[in-house]
């Protein structure tokens, strides 16, 4: 009960923030038509993050970085059957036999995937989610939305991450799904203490914080998306003089 | 007729093969300027141990080896073409300043690193070198894309860089846009922020 009020009372914060009476950006980013309110929730998100996730990130940082990276290996490895299911939907064989490999190796000679013996014998890491896979169908990302909490979430890539905590086998097992969402709260906070450096510096020389980190968010999606490989054709024409 | 179709057909091969080794040319010598260009910047954090010389050599090193122009033209996207060249001209200038103090800066924690180079891919005069850095300290190397361009004159010039998936300039023009956006179009608005930027 208690949980459902918090969940009610931070809906209403939202609504309220976001019904500022503020008239729409009359020349809005066309990924991002609700801008005004995507960047209320950034602000609301930029508070949570000063109060709660750096503070907790900056906690966990305290952690050696040995055993850091071993709780970072056995969530890569818990993950490995989404991947997998993803390799397989995107077409890419030989990326799914790497996942597969991997799975296998570190289960088993990684006690669990809390090793990474892979890594040493040339089966790098890769992580593939469903929203990847549906934009490798042709499903495009929009609205851009941010969501405080939690970041850039557009519908696409939100709806994908849903699917993927329903793809994964360890979300059926005993208090599954708890497990699978305390899996994605500590490696969030994981990645927001390696990239705590990089942030603040983005944000003390940024001109506008959001917008940078609005197109982070697009950029990086879209070398996940393209393995990192660069498309020559989709690069902007430069159409002007030298 | 045979003969004409032979003679045409020996042509198109022979000017094919001279395009493929001219192209073939054009990716060694872009691979040549991005590893010039590494070693320089290496060097400059190097040798370079105050912020205010790191900054000066900086400056001096995208003068010469980076069409700032085309770059700073690049980033306001179609705003471009609706200001006066006084205007530009004030913009290119503050975006040197910003691109020179911040990357000069941001670059400090790589002195100690190697560049590999990987690869060019080629497209018309725009070449992407990919490289990756690679650490001392054994941490996982970083890729690093770079967009050089064959001038008309010849000779090669930096455009942009990727860095983990993202182009600088890219992000640049996004971020640019988006107060022109919020501001009316008004180019003051931008030259203020960066005004503001670089004096903090």
């Amino acid at each position: 009960m208690r949980v459902k009020q918090y969940i009610v009372m931070l809906g209403a914060v939202f609504i309220l923030v976001g019904c500022g009476g503020a008239p729409p950006i009359a020349n809005p980013d066309p990924r991002d038509p609700q801008e005004r309110f995507n960047r209320k929730m950034f602000a609301v998100h930029q508070q949570i993050d000063k109060f709660a996730i750096r503070p907790l990130a900056k906690t966990y940082e305290i952690i050696p970085s040995s055993l850091r990276r071993t709780i970072r290996n056995f969530f890569y490895n818990v993950q490995s059957p989404v991947t997998f299911v993803n390799d397989v939907l995107q077409g890419e064989k030989a990326r799914a036999d790497t996942t597969l490999t991997r799975f296998l190796l570190n289960s088993t000679i990684g006690f669990g995937g809390i090793f990474d013996p892979a890594t040493s014998l040339g089966h790098k890491y890769h992580r593939e989610d469903f929203g990847q896979t549906l934009a490798v169908y042709g499903v495009p990302p929009l609205p851009y939305s941010f969501t405080p909490g939690i970041g850039p979430t557009p519908w696409r890539d939100f709806g994908g991450m849903l699917i993927d905590i329903a793809f994964n086998p360890v979300t059926y097992f005993g208090v599954g799904a708890v497990w699978t969402v305390s899996g994605l709260v500590i490696q969030a906070v994981d990645a927001r203490a390696n990239a705590d450096t990089t942030l603040v510096q983005i944000e003390k020389t940024s001109i506008d914080f959001y917008a940078s980190i609005r197109s982070l968010y697009y950029q990086n999606r879209e070398s996940r998306i393209h393995n990192g490989k660069i498309d020559l054709d989709a690069l902007p024409e430069l159409d002007f003089e030298e | 007729m045979k003969y004409i179709f032979a003679l045409l057909l020996c042509f198109s091969l022979a000017s094919l093969q001279m395009t493929q080794t001219a192209h073939a040319d054009d990716g060694l010598h872009a691979r040549a300027f991005v590893d010039m260009l590494a070693k320089q910047i290496i060097s400059i954090l190097t040798t370079k141990t105050t912020a205010t010389a790191r900054e000066a050599a900086f400056a001096d090193l995208l003068d010469t080896h980076a069409n700032m122009r085309r770059i700073a033209r690049f980033t306001l996207g179609a705003t471009v073409r609706t200001i006066s060249d006084k205007d530009f001209m004030r913009f290119q200038n503050l975006f040197r300043q910003l691109v020179v103090k911040v990357y000069a800066n941001r670059l400090t924690d790589y002195r100690d690193e190697t560049l590999e180079i990987l690869g060019v891919q080629q497209k018309g005069r725009n070449f992407i070198v990919a490289s990756q850095i690679i650490f001392a300290t054994g941490r996982p190397p970083i890729n690093v894309d770079w967009w050089v361009i064959r001038k008309k004159n010849g000779r090669y010039s930096l455009f942009d860089l990727r860095v983990l998936g993202i182009w600088l300039a890219q992000e640049q023009r996004e971020t640019f846009t988006s107060v022109l956006r919020n501001n009316g179009s008004d180019i003051e608005v931008l030259l203020q922020h960066l005004q503001k930027q670089i004096s903090d």
